[in-house]
């Protein structure tokens, strides 16, 4: 089956700064694949410019064989690590609004998820705490039927009992073509969930592995691995 | 989606316009009301209310304008290169769709504010309208004398001028646009400065761009070429050129913001 994200000797810089120096990898379809790695280590580089928000300064990236753009756009679901509604719409706008730019996005789903987490479909997104924001915005991006799901810190904002639930959405609810990007820090949080992990640092690749593989051969969490891989 | 982007531009928008649209239209019609009553009886304290109305009426007029350029500069600024930037720039648009939305929007509402501030003006001044058909008349007197004079009817003169305002107004809002897309692309912070700051070197280019045109221009040869012209086709010249150079400026201006947030789009 043909990859859903391929990265290619891909480099981006900000002026001076390097954020990812030559990096390759591909994700295959069906993976749910944890991002993992240090502050400044390019990840949310990486999620941007797989999302189309920054073009690479060279080097190749494509989804499903495409170079970002509109195609890609409806392919791919992002979560960015912050709000990005707006203020004046309620609840209920931005389902209408999701409705309107994303042919695959399920209001039935989104409804139901907002109803499970006590969210009022008429609640101005002002008077939204922040960590509802961020439930707001999860359930959004997960109520499309993507091919790639890239989430940036999902899960930072949101208390324990809702990360629960929200994994569990996220296992439930992709399917065997589609893949999840999750990059963050609580990698115990969502160790569980993981199929595989792509450890990136300074910009490069450090190790990709299945999680079956570290739990068997080597014996430890991922949560384990990365305090090795990336010992200060 | 050009069109459910333009819906949800003028959504977004019109919380701000249209309470103040009616907002004048009733201070209006509330300072007329109470000079009418005072045509019949004079009562203090209704003059003082009368001057009150008057005075909001102002303000509220004022404003009206200074948010038309406010909400222009707000929209692109905050929805495009601030938070509300990853969800416009992740959508399957196209970056072309997104200006045009948004300058779209910016003249319907600068349109808008110009018809409200006419309406409300009829409401306020007790102006002797003139029924329709002596309006019509004097039109269709008026057109034929252009026709006589410039070779040139009313009517098309009239859609010429509003076509060169037309480019105009969306040459002077691109010009904003690619000054806060120029503010955003060469700094990381304080950028509403540099977008300030490109704005003030836009126009000095510009400007600077007509002195040496017009220093060319400015000779013997050319001045007796317009001379001999006659006064339609000197005022059908001088239309013609507004707004070619309105359009090409414009152009130039809708290129460039494309090319930055296609290319260079660094959202903070």
């Amino acid at each position: 089956m043909e990859a859903l994200l391929t990265c290619r000797d891909l480099v981006k810089r900000y002026g001076a700064k390097t954020a990812l120096h030559g990096l390759s990898l591909t994700v295959e379809p069906g993976r749910i694949v944890g991002l993992l790695g240090p502050n400044g280590s390019g990840k949310t580089t990486l999620i941007k410019l797989a999302s189309g928000l920054l073009t690479p300064t060279s080097g190749e990236i494509t989804i499903a064989g495409h170079a970002p753009g509109v195609e890609t756009k409806s392919l791919v679901s992002y979560l960015p690590e912050r709000s990005y509604l707006s203020d004046w719409m309620r609840v209920e706008d931005t389902l209408r609004f999701f409705c309107d730019f994303y042919a695959d996005f399920d209001r039935r789903r989104a409804e139901d998820m907002l109803q499970r987490l006590n969210i009022e479909l008429d609640a101005p997104i002002k008077s939204l705490s922040k960590g509802t924001k961020e439930k707001v915005q999860l359930i959004l991006v997960m109520s499309r039927d993507a091919k790639l799901y890239l989430l940036d810190e999902p899960i930072g904002g949101v208390d324990p009992a809702a990360r629960d639930y929200i994994l569990h959405t996220i296992i439930s609810n992709y399917s065997p073509e589609s893949s999840v990007i999750i990059s963050t820090h609580l990698i115990s949080d969502i160790e569980q969930v993981l199929d595989e992990v792509i450890f990136i640092n300074q910009g490069q690749l450090a190790m990709t592995a299945s999680v079956d593989e570290i739990r068997q051969e080597r014996g430890m969490s991922v949560d384990a691995l990365f305090r090795e891989v990336f010992k200060c | 989606m050009l069109g459910k982007l333009t819906k949800y531009e003028f959504k977004a928008t019109c919380r701000f316009f249209l309470p103040l649209y009616g907002a004048l239209l009733l201070l209006a019609a509330m300072s007329r009301l109470s000079q009418w009553i005072m045509t019949y009886n004079e009562i203090g304290l209704l003059h003082y209310f009368s001057n009150i109305f008057t005075l909001v009426y102002v303000l509220v007029a004022v404003a009206i304008f200074a948010l038309t350029l406010i909400v222009m500069i707000q929209r692109f600024y905050k929805n495009l290169l601030g938070d509300e930037g990853y969800l416009m720039f992740t959508l399957p648009v196209k970056s072309w769709q997104l200006i045009t939305s948004k300058l779209l929007t910016s003249l319907v509402w600068m349109v808008g504010s110009v018809l409200v501030l006419f309406a409300s003006f009829f409401i306020l001044i007790d102006v002797d309208m003139p029924s329709f058909r002596e309006f019509w008349q004097s039109f269709v007197q008026a057109d034929q004398a252009m026709l006589q004079e410039i070779h040139t009817p009313l009517w098309l003169l009239i859609l010429e001028v509003l076509a060169v305002m037309a480019a105009g107004s969306a040459a002077s809002v691109l010009m904003v646009y690619v000054s806060i897309a120029l503010g955003h692309t060469f700094t990381q912070r304080h950028r509403l400065l540099a977008s300030v700051a490109a704005y003030v070197i836009v126009s000095i280019v510009l400007q600077t761009a007509a002195t040496i045109v017009f220093t060319f221009l400015l000779n013997v040869s050319f001045m007796n070429w317009l001379l001999s012209l006659t006064p339609g086709s000197a005022l059908q010249l001088f239309l013609g050129v507004a707004f070619a150079i309105s359009a090409v400026i414009g152009a130039a201006f809708f290129a460039v913001t494309q090319f930055l947030l296609k290319h260079n789009l660094n959202l903070e």
